[in-house]
């Protein structure tokens, strides 16, 4: 089982490879961050197309706090804060006709951010 | 909010605070305006670029030959078919390959002694990017890092150190060493825009989820904030600026009898990539220039590639200075070393760190000037010898960097520039 999902999940490396990977040879320090990286998984079409996908799925959850739960849970391997759960309900209430968009940018937020990228 | 690491001056604070501060509000306001509120005032900033210091270093990659160009020998045994012609410079003669930059020549000046005794490419780029010999164990910032550090305001609205290549694009950050990654390359290839520099979204629902990920991220810095978490997050903003800017990086903008007089060639596009980004305030452009490494048919290829490089060069250099911004950026033309003065089997010069020689101009340079000498066959300097750390220190004297003073980088002094060296004060105006 675990085959089938690395060979499914494969074909995503490259282009995550090719911006955080380093020349054979060379020492990998995973703590450099670049501007290329940062272009990448703001603007790049792996990460928002995953998103998208991510954010059909949750944006059905009709309760935000197991909504809440799913997303922090998937993304961060925690659950959400009081806060984080107040965050969420105040964003999700600005695009009331865009629950999957509002949804897409949770996900995409917490993808980005720090705690993500150094929290795990 | 207190920062932990470094160096918690009160300074130090301060400044995170305000830069915090005006980039936390940008998520409420309109996308448009963005560049502004990056930084002091908008006069202020544009002030700031006007006196700010900057550099342009053009390189000729695989080492140029000398003799074919600034310290050419004509009718010797060495010296090869070319000719020597008159430059402004009364008493100065170049290679003819170069007739334009040989009208320049009154804002050039020339270091005919150069010794670096390094004859490997990988070494010699390491040793003329970082005044130092390349030692295991140790890395040295390159220049344009340094630049990036040092001269380019903590608001700028570029990347530090942007270098056009003729090839590959993309990632940089060795380059930085001790510096950190935030001064970098930022490498364009082949001329084209940074990746990923289009908003996949409209630019006010970006602003919106860049809000998010602020406030996740702000609230994460009270729990954890580190020297690589400010890193991250910061490479966000600098990746905002520079999607903002991204039309900087598109050479089709300027006026097409421009694109011909620098040359339909892409070392021609490339230097008129450098004027624009130059005028739009980047610190340090690199442009390099391939390919100068002639084992073989070296008069052949140096016709061709000094050809390109000649217009392009000699027109940037006039524009720099027509438009007033000679004086406050230092210009270099090097190589990694030149080539023998003897001519192989292939009609090839191969690599030569002896006697060779680079170019300069601009900011804090004596134009007209010429420094160092060699024997009739260009085999020794006679006169004036001087290494790579001399020419480090040279530089950053230029533009008016201390590099006798040592760094502070996170607990870490660094001298920046090598002290068994120091600058070449006939070069200095």
């Amino acid at each position: 089982m675990e085959q089938t999902l690395h060979d499914r999940l494969k074909g995503n490396e490259a282009p995550f490879v090719s911006q955080f990977g380093r020349a054979a040879g060379q020492p990998q320090e995973a703590s450099d961050s670049t501007v290329h990286q940062a272009l990448f998984l703001a603007n790049g079409e792996p990460v928002n197309s995953w998103v998208d996908g991510f954010a059909g799925r949750l944006a059905a959850i009709a309760d935000n706090n197991a909504l809440a739960d799913d997303l922090y849970l998937s993304i961060l391997t925690r659950r959400p804060s009081q806060e984080d759960r107040n965050d969420l309900v105040a964003y999700l209430a600005t695009r009331p006709a865009d629950r999957k968009g509002a949804v897409k940018d949770l996900a995409w937020a917490l993808f980005t951010s720090s705690e993500f990228r150094f929290s795990h | 909010m207190r920062c932990d690491y470094s160096c918690r001056s009160d300074e130090h604070v301060m400044n995170r605070r305000g830069f915090l501060g005006g980039v936390a509000g940008l998520g409420l306001g309109a996308a448009s305006g963005l560049g502004s509120l990056f930084g002091r005032s908008g006069a202020a900033s544009a002030a700031m670029a006007d006196q700010g210091k900057q550099m342009l270093v053009v390189w000729l990659a695989g080492g140029s030959s000398q003799l074919e160009t600034w310290d050419p020998k004509p009718g010797t045994v060495t010296g090869g078919p070319f000719r020597a012609i008159e430059t402004s410079v009364p008493g100065v003669k170049i290679c003819e390959l170069l007739p334009g930059t040989a009208k320049q020549m009154h804002r050039m000046a020339l270091v005919r002694g150069v010794n670096t005794k390094e004859d490997d490419h990988g070494k010699g780029h390491y040793l003329m990017h970082t005044g130092r010999p390349q030692t295991p164990g140790a890395e040295h910032p390159h220049l344009g890092s340094i630049a990036a550090r040092f001269l380019n305001p903590e608001e700028g609205p570029l990347p530090g150190y942007i270098h056009i290549t003729p090839g590959g694009g993309g990632l940089g950050g060795s380059e930085a060493a001790i510096l950190g990654p935030k001064y970098g390359a930022l490498y364009l290839g082949n001329g084209q825009p940074p990746n990923n520099t289009g908003r996949p979204l409209p630019p006010e629902a970006d602003a919106a989820r860049h809000a998010l990920r602020r406030r996740m991220n702000d609230r994460f810095a009270t729990r954890r904030r580190t020297a690589e978490t400010d890193a991250y997050t910061t490479t966000y903003e600098q990746a905002l600026q520079l999607m903002e800017r991204r039309e900087v990086f598109d050479v089709s903008k300027e006026p097409e009898r421009d694109r011909d007089r620098y040359g339909s060639h892409d070392f021609g596009r490339h230097c008129l990539l450098a004027r624009r980004l130059l005028e739009a305030g980047s610190t340090f452009v690199q442009v390099t220039h391939s390919n100068y490494d002639t084992h073989n048919e070296n008069f052949a290829f140096h016709l061709e590639q000094l050809g390109e490089f000649d217009q392009g060069f000699s027109t940037l250099l006039d524009d720099l200075a027509q438009r007033g911004r000679l004086d406050n950026t230092l210009v270099v033309v090097m190589s990694e070393f030149g080539r023998t003065p003897s001519i192989n089997y292939l009609y090839g010069r191969d690599h030569w760190s002896a006697a060779w020689s680079i170019a300069l101009a601009g900011c804090g340079i004596k134009g007209g000037a010429v420094v160092g000498k060699t024997n009739d066959k260009g085999t020794e300097v006679v006169d004036r010898q001087v290494g790579a750390g001399h020419l480090f220190h040279t530089y950053l004297k230029a533009v008016g960097l201390d590099a006798k003073g040592d760094f502070l980088v996170n607990g870490r002094n660094i001298q920046v520039a090598d002290p068994a060296a120091s600058p070449i004060a006939e070069l200095l105006a």
